[in-house]
């Protein structure tokens, strides 16, 4: 395209004013964009795409952490305003916990994008625990995204069939957050065991007083103590629900 | 039979020439009381796995004085029959026996025999030295004080019952004493086309997985895939350390499907990342 002089003739090559056109709709774009475009192509909505970050495919109805966004504003702010968010999916494990999951709608293969539910109702297999279980959460170190049951966290098993084992489940993802109150600390009871061992103890997620009420048995490790000086069996600690690292030993 | 790592430090007084590690892995089940560490350098091992103990024992007359690991002047102190070796605030480190640990020695009326040429003092019966052995090879001479001034020096050395590896994971072979090997961490197996195949922590009714190489229940076979996909799948043995397992490729009678042979061997052991749920547990110190 040139330029031409004030009063000189101006012939328009059909490829020049579909250049305008072209123009002319992308500033109409942008500025769609700017006014909120961003929240009808997909922002705000319970199914969002969601991008494989994993070596491995993972099936329908498996989960996945959401561990970043695939184009962040620091990268290109328009785009992130302006165009679904692709959401970068992970396996659960220890470090992930308490991070936000989506349950993938579709396969999605390894690096791929697929749709994925992070707020709404979904059926998903989950492997329920105890019947009293009220919620779900992807299960730490599972390749396959596996979902289990819990007594917390943001997923609720609307219904399920009954009884324990892996069974299909209705969920409300997003918003339903609850559950038993926090557990991660708990009144503990030695029943045995040593400081060079270990501790075998009773928890009692619902305080000292609840003798009778829920009893777990567990593993319990005693950080601060000196090594030669064992706890008897009676005393009570206070207790802190940790996840471990955990490896093989002499069993072979 | 499995490890957990308890990333919170063990706390103990100070130990001369050791620096306690910030986690350690502690045995549970058939493992309990191993305690496994990295334990900085090649004076000890790169890699420790004792047995109930966090630090090294003293031998002084052949007797051995094992770790106590209360503090006595900021520092443990080692106890054997009715000798002890502790930390004194006037004489630093001693050895004597018939007195209670943190008791201090005392060494007075310094005099020189004329006849003998010797010079003497009175006081306790004990031993003093500069610092316990600093790694298994060393000695230390104990020089006689208070009663004792002027005899024979004594020596002691430094006992450490475990296993060392220059690998966080793996064979831990035996020293000092100790008998046997000990491991530490999953066998990991790698296929032909450079898979791995990691065994689990936990057994699931009975029997570990290894990646994609699971039992099943179903056919009583170890398999890889799913007996009777149409894409057909593999069929073996499990996984054993040291060893190799061929897979051979299955299909059903009326499928097309081709496939080759999957042969697993044994690469080494791993710490995986797995994790399971444990307390820690909060309680003032308690001596």
């Amino acid at each position: 395209m040139e330029k031409v002089r004030q009063g000189e003739q101006v012939v328009i090559k059909a490829s020049t004013w579909n250049g305008f056109v072209d123009a002319a709709n992308f500033v109409k774009e942008a500025r769609q964009n700017s006014l909120g475009a961003g929240i009808r192509s997909g922002v705000g909505g319970g199914i969002v795409p969601l991008k494989n970050m994993e070596d491995r495919d993972y099936p329908r109805f498996s989960a996945l952490v959401i561990t970043g966004v695939a184009v962040s504003p620091s990268a290109n702010e328009d785009e992130f305003v302006s165009c679904p968010t692709v959401f970068e999916g992970q396996r659960m494990i220890a470090e992930r916990e308490d991070m936000p999951y989506a349950v993938l709608l579709e396969p999605i293969a390894a690096h791929e994008i697929g749709r994925a539910m992070l707020l709404g109702l979904t059926p998903a297999k989950v492997l329920v625990q105890s019947a009293d279980d009220q919620y779900a959460v992807p299960k730490a170190n599972s390749d396959d995204g596996a979902l289990e049951s819990s007594e917390t966290g943001v997923a609720r098993i609307l219904w399920k069939a009954g009884g324990s084992g892996l069974q299909w489940c209705v969920l409300q993802l997003g918003g339903a957050g609850g559950g038993k109150a926090d557990e991660r600390v708990a009144m503990c009871k030695v029943v045995s065991g040593t400081a060079q061992s270990g501790y075998t103890v009773q928890v009692y997620p619902n305080g000292r007083g609840d003798e009778g009420g829920v009893e777990l048995s567990a593993v319990l490790f005693v950080p601060d103590i000196a090594l030669d000086s064992d706890l008897p069996s009676g005393t009570w600690i206070i207790g802190h629900k940790a996840l471990l690292h955990a490896t093989g030993g002499n069993d072979e | 039979m499995s490890f957990m790592y308890v990333p919170a430090l063990l706390r103990i007084p100070e130990v001369p020439g050791f620096t306690p590690p910030e986690g350690i892995w502690r045995g549970v089940g058939r493992d309990a009381r191993l305690f496994a560490f990295r334990a900085g350098d090649s004076r000890w091992g790169y890699y420790v796995m004792t047995e109930g103990s966090f630090a090294f024992s003293l031998v002084i007359d052949g007797r051995e004085l094992t770790p106590q690991y209360s503090t006595i002047n900021g520092y443990i102190w080692w106890s054997g029959g009715s000798g002890y070796v502790y930390n004194s605030i006037e004489y630093g480190w001693v050895y004597m026996q018939g007195k209670f640990p943190g008791y201090e020695p005392i060494e007075e009326n310094y005099s020189y025999d004329d006849d003998t040429g010797e010079y003497k003092a009175e006081g306790d019966a004990f031993y003093s030295f500069t610092s316990p052995p600093y790694n298994p090879d060393s000695e230390v001479e104990l020089v006689g004080r208070g009663s004792n001034y002027g005899k024979e020096p004594k020596s002691m050395t430094a006992k450490w019952k475990r296993w060392t590896s220059n690998n966080e994971c793996g064979v831990y072979e035996a020293q000092d004493g100790a008998s046997g090997e000990k491991i530490l961490g999953l066998p990991r197996f790698r296929s032909g086309g450079y898979e791995y195949f990691t065994r689990s922590y936990a057994k699931v009714k009975g029997h570990y997985t290894y990646g994609r190489i699971k039992y099943s229940d179903t056919y009583g076979k170890w398999v890889i895939g799913e007996v009777g996909s149409g894409a057909g799948w593999h069929e073996g043995d499990e996984p054993k350390v040291g060893g190799s397992v061929t897979f051979k490729f299955c299909r059903n009678e009326d499928s097309e499907a081709e496939g080759s042979d999957i042969t697993v061997t044994y690469v080494n052991h791993v710490r995986g990342d797995e994790t399971t749920k444990a307390y820690l547990g909060e309680v003032a110190i308690w001596r």
